[in-house]
């Protein structure tokens, strides 16, 4: 089993995986959002604007492991 | 002295651009306003070049967003200098030791405040190569799915298949481009000395 057919298993695994934590993430992120501007509609657009900036922060962190994948990916055959 | 359209238009730009820095700096946001909000403008036409036929984003380029970070990286090292001093800014590093208990933990958080600061600018780069990368190569896979579609009839041109993505590509290239300015003033505003502790 070479580098290469490991690399092309790993890589779109690890995207995969980042792409469900972070559906958790923002899933969790989002719904609060929601409940809060439930709750109180007169503050809805200062708790948009948190949701977005939020959703920014954990969408990031998926980015981190489609960067790996640009990196590796020159390498696969 | 009644403003034209454009002259209108632009105090538009900047009183909005003022009020956002505004409601993070407080009463200091005039000094920063130009840097914040060139950030943004600056940022924010650098994403949307890449979708006008015939243009190509500069943010694609992890050179471009480096560089940026960079300077965001070191303006705000050099705005804790200049506000807290050099012993305010160790100190800010240090975790502002004031106990004995304190003084003790001081080898441990100098490291990881400095790492914490060298993140910053790490995220800030790769946040924004990744999204604006990531949109260009949806647009692109899109763009091959719909010739893909009509080869079967050897026609040059494909479905419009991308368009959606062009509208999703505009609202996350305006979302990343706010979210780097807003992080840029919030790493400036960690800087400068705050009053209150209780």
């Amino acid at each position: 089993m070479n580098y290469q057919s490991m690399l092309a298993w790993a890589l779109p695994m690890a995207v995969g995986l980042a792409a469900v934590g972070s559906g958790f993430g923002l899933g969790r992120a989002v719904g609060s959002a929601m409940e809060a501007m439930g709750r109180q509609p007169e503050a809805a657009s200062k708790i948009q604007t948190g949701m977005v900036i939020g959703a920014a922060f954990i969408e990031a962190l998926t980015l981190y492991a489609l960067l790996v994948f640009f990196i590796l990916s020159g390498k696969i055959g | 002295m009644i403003p034209d359209k454009g002259q209108n238009f632009l105090e538009i730009l900047v009183e909005w651009m003022y009020n956002f820095v505004y409601s993070i700096f407080g009463d200091d946001a005039k000094r920063y306003t130009p840097f914040v909000g060139t950030l943004f403008f600056y940022i924010l036409m650098n994403n949307l070049w890449g979708l006008i036929p015939g243009g190509h984003s500069p943010s694609t380029s992890i050179n471009t967003t480096a560089a940026l970070a960079i300077l965001v990286f070191l303006y705000a090292q050099y705005t804790g200098i200049r506000r807290l001093g050099i012993v305010g800014y160790l100190d800010h590093y240090a975790g502002e030791p004031r106990s004995i208990l304190t003084w003790c933990l001081v080898p441990l958080l100098f490291p990881i405040h400095i790492i914490g600061e060298l993140a910053k600018p790490f995220s800030l780069a790769v946040r924004l190569f990744g999204n604006v990368t990531g949109e260009d190569v949806l647009v692109a896979a899109f763009v091959s799915l719909g010739l893909v579609t009509l080869s079967f009839i050897h026609s040059p041109v494909g479905l419009p298949l991308n368009v959606p993505f062009i509208f999703l590509s505009m609202l996350l290239s305006t979302v990343q481009a706010l979210i780097f300015a807003v992080l840029a003033a919030v790493y400036l505003f960690l800087m400068l000395p705050h009053e209150e502790h209780n």
